[in-house]
């Protein structure tokens, strides 16, 4: 493989070229209350030419190898039509030649179909039947094995293995027009264990679903706030990591002056990390899809602005280092900007003392989701709880926090020492490439004056 | 096409379905797509990528002993290999609630294909492209300016052990103009799009241009709004978000199950009298038209909601077979398109009637509501302070929240006149709760 994509390269007329071919085999399936409600499986190949000439992009999707050199002269002509500048790629140093295998602790390729199917439907069970009132069920189980090729100009090549399996368990409870849900989801790139021993998650599932018939809303207005541990990774990717992603940055000068290195973003014990390398998570990778070593990127050190998330050219145009965050989502999509292993670090409280600090407030737990444009942020909590005089009290639901992130990083005053990694299902969204494996993580944290939105 | 797979895959097909009946599929099913596209795209309103694709794909299910097995590639070479391995996951697979597709029949005729849109090469969107950034630079050259155009062409085809055997060709561009103004850490997106399956009117320039400028012109002031209940006067693409709990809740499987909210509302008035949907899939050249659903039942406009009343679910055929009800041709239990029908007064006379409200643009969060409930909070991302009928500038860091289901059967109001892209409204719905970060 190395040699073909490295032939179809050769002579290339642009300044810097490079194919990525992946495979992927992919299998799924669902119970979606008392039966399999659908199974399916694939295989796929494809890929993509990218070419840069005099700073302009062209590109080639493809799904087979065929004719390959004439999909480089494609995207070429096309990066012709479009480059009037300079071309400024950061360089970067590799070997020439790397192959990066799964290290598989428990692989899930060797249990067979008909295990993980009993699996799925004795968790599926156990959801429907565990309280009264849970009146359906999602119970999903996914397993992915994608394999990259990658070439360049610059005479590198890389292969990487990037499998990743997932379950989700949802409880669906009606109680006439009201519907709730309570859902865990749990990821892994490397063992299949993960998946096994959930029976007390889908116990938890089912009976949160029906207590939360019972929950009142949350109530609108501004909160003293404490975020769960998943919660707070949401926040750190959401609500300031987006906003770290270079390529929002590097075009827009009001943008690069906003994020100046240096500036003050939160308190001095604040610190938010993405790191591509940390482990086996299923934000881990080698390398990122140009081909760049993954590291650990310090976001904000101390309260200070300290890095940015970069690709080769959003480093070359900055004046700064790869940082091995270009991903694409699978064959056929261009690399762009993304985290990876985001988290905000651990801070020196104990998680008693952060809820000692608030006298009525809520407790925001479980990731439903998040979304950002920039300065502005949502994210929303699965669940969560009123604390009153430190003390975890009644249950509430529909619990979306709003806010503009700084003021509001600067509004967290508080953060506990139990930093935790979630690795779950789903995962980030951006530009129409969704979901790519993130993984999530930090400690407690209590934010002051929390925007809510809520019914009046 | 610079390559055409279609009468490669009748041969295919044929063998597919042979194979898959020969060990024991009681039904099967092949459906294939291949699609060719060029697109160029600005970034900081500078020309930066131009793009082409080419890519295949296909899909097989099989039926075999009750169970369902679905398999997908884009090898075509490898087709035979993937039917083994549907017939294999059939063992385990899906339970199935029928043994064999329904006969098909006749279907009506859509236009789907233009070979105007092959008119439009990668230089003429380059162009069209560059005129309206230069046109949003004209208003203020700080702004960060990004737009797209694209076009392509497709072939698809599906055939199943019923008999049913159909191809289609379909062509299809899009148009994408946006904004970003930073002034400190104050920022605004604006965005406008739009695409078509024939090169007609809709392919519009100015309508892009006029969007943005709507955008900037009225974001240039800032308002504040206290905490409290309002009227919310939506634009007709912000529309299609608020009915999403009726087109979940009308999911005939959902209903079955006992997920939908909607389950025992059917027949019903459930809503305003003023709210009217019709499902129509036989819209020429409109690219969620479609002649026959996944298992080849025909479609056909139907009446989802009239004068407030729930008037029927969806379902696709295995929902109809498991819910023992009949087939409505819709491929999984989801409508094609939710028209609300035009009310009296025009989009303008219903702005200005507003005394106090807020006029959602953009709304950032909504999809990690429990939609499903009807509940929604989110963040009115792009919002303008409506007094006394006129617009008076952007509202920030505001949340909106309320239960849509509730609030559609309150005293909601839509506009005679209609968007020329998604046939949609203007609307008013009175009840929406906002919280503000500072008032």
């Amino acid at each position: 493989m190395k040699q073909r994509l490295l032939d179809a390269l050769n002579n290339c007329p642009a300044d810097y070229a490079e194919i990525r071919f992946e495979t992927t085999d992919n299998t799924g399936f669902a119970y979606r209350g008392k039966e399999l409600d659908n199974a399916s499986t694939g295989q796929f190949t494809g890929g993509i030419v990218r070419a840069c000439k005099n700073g302009g992009w062209g590109s080639c999707v493809f799904d087979t190898l065929d004719e390959l050199k004439s999909k480089v002269a494609d995207a070429c002509a096309a990066a012709t039509t479009v480059g009037k500048e300079k071309t400024a790629l950061a360089e970067i140093a590799v070997p020439a030649d790397q192959v990066f295998t799964a290290q598989l602790k428990n692989d899930f390729r060797g249990v067979s179909l008909d295990e993980k199917v009993a699996l799925v439907g004795k968790y599926n069970d156990i959801v429907l039947n565990a309280v009264p009132g849970v009146e359906s069920s999602t119970v999903m189980y996914g397993e992915n094995f994608r394999t990259v090729h990658f070439a360049s100009t610059r005479g590198n090549y890389f292969m990487e293995e990037r499998p990743r399996i997932l379950l989700y368990l949802v409880a669906i409870a009606r109680n006439g027009s009201q519907v709730q849900r309570g859902s865990e989801s749990f990821s892994s790139a490397t063992d299949f264990t993960v998946v096994l021993n959930r029976e007390d998650k889908a116990r938890e599932v089912a009976e949160r679903a029906v207590a939360l018939l019972k929950a009142p809303q949350c109530p609108g207005g501004r909160h003293h706030v404490i975020l769960r541990p998943d919660f707070t990774g949401v926040f750190a990717h959401e609500a300031f990591g987006h906003l770290s992603e270079a390529d929002f940055l590097y075009e827009n000068p009001q943008m690069r002056e906003l994020m100046t290195i240096g500036r003050q973003m939160g308190n001095n014990d604040l610190n938010i990390i993405d790191d591509g390398s940390l482990g086996q998570l299923i934000g881990t990778h080698h390398v990122d899809d140009e081909g760049t070593p993954t590291q650990k990127t310090m976001l904000i050190a101390n309260g200070v602005l300290a890095g940015h998330l970069h690709s080769l050219e959003t480093a070359g145009k900055m004046g700064a280092k790869p940082t091995g965050n270009a991903r694409a989502i699978g064959r056929g999509r261009p690399p762009i900007v993304r985290m990876t292993n985001t988290y905000v670090d651990a801070g020196t409280l104990s998680k008693d003392e952060l809820f000692a600090g608030v006298d009525d407030g809520i407790y925001a737990c479980g990731m439903q989701g998040g979304q950002t444009m920039m300065e502005m942020f949502t994210f929303s909590a699965a669940y969560g709880y009123r604390i009153k005089n430190g003390q975890v009290t009644d249950l509430l639901r529909d619990i979306v926090l709003t806010g503009n992130v700084f003021e509001t990083l600067h509004n967290i005053d508080g953060i506990a020492n139990d930093l935790t990694m979630f690795e779950l299902g789903g995962g980030c969204g951006k530009g129409g490439q969704s979901p790519l494996p993130v993984t999530f993580g930090g400690p407690h944290i209590r934010l002051r004056d929390a925007v809510i939105g809520g019914q009046q | 096409m610079r390559s055409t797979y279609l009468h490669d895959m009748q041969d295919r097909f044929t063998r597919v379905i042979a194979n898959a009946t020969k060990q024991g599929a009681s039904a099967a099913k092949v459906s294939f797509s291949h699609g060719e596209s060029l697109s160029c795209s600005f970034e900081a309103g500078r020309l930066k990528y131009a793009d082409s694709a080419e890519s295949l794909g296909y899909n097989i299910a099989v039926i075999r002993n009750g169970r369902s097995g679905v398999a997908g590639g884009n090898i075509p070479a490898a087709m035979d290999e993937l039917v083994e391995r549907a017939i294999s996951f059939a063992q385990i697979g899906a339970v199935a609630h029928f043994s064999h597709y329904p006969a098909p029949t006749t279907y009506v005729d859509l236009k789907s294909h233009s070979p105007r849109v092959l008119t439009l090469s990668r230089e003429k969107m380059i162009s069209d492209c560059q005129e309206m950034v230069d046109y949003v630079k004209s208003l203020d050259d700080s702004l960060d300016i990004s737009a797209s155009a694209g076009r392509s062409e497709g072939e698809s085809a599906v055939a199943n052990s019923a008999g049913l055997n159909e191809t289609d060709m379909e062509t299809s561009w899009d148009l994408n103009l946006g904004i970003q103004k930073t002034s400190g850490t104050d920022m605004l997106f604006s965005y406008d799009y739009r695409s078509w399956l024939d090169l007609n009117e809709l392919y519009d320039l100015d309508a892009l241009k006029s969007a943005i400028a709507f955008d900037l012109r009225h974001a240039a002031r800032s308002a504040t709004i206290s905490d409290g209940v309002y009227p919310i006067y939506l634009p007709p693409r912000m529309l299609g978000s608020f009915l999403a709990p009726i087109s979940m809740g009308i999911n005939g499987r959902d209903v079955f199950k006992g997920t939908s909210p909607l389950k025992d509302e059917l027949g019903k008035q459930c809503f305003s009298p003023a709210l009217t949907i019709i499902d129509n899939p036989h819209i020429d050249f409109s690219p969620a038209s479609a002649a026959f659903d996944g298992a080849g039942i025909a479609t056909r406009p139907m009446t989802l909601v009239d004068q407030g009343v729930l008037k029927t679910f969806l379902y696709d055929y295995d929902s109809a077979c498991l819910a023992q009800a009949t087939p409505t041709g819709h491929s999984g239990s989801s409508p094609y398109t939710m028209f609300v029908q035009p009310g009296q007064r025009s989009a303008d006379a219903m702005l200005k009637s507003i005394p106090k409200g807020l006029y959602i643009k953009q709304l950032l969060g909504f999809g990690q509501s429990n939609l499903a409930n009807g509940d929604f909070s989110c963040n009115a991302a792009l919002a303008y302070l409506i007094e006394n009928g006129e617009i008076v500038g952007r509202v920030k860091n505001a949340m909106i929240a309320g239960n849509i289901l509730s609030l559609l059967k309150g005293d909601i109001e839509f506009s005679s006149d209609l968007d020329p892209q998604n046939r949609q409204p203007h609307a008013i719905i009175p009840g929406v709760s906002v919280v503000t970060a500072k008032n």
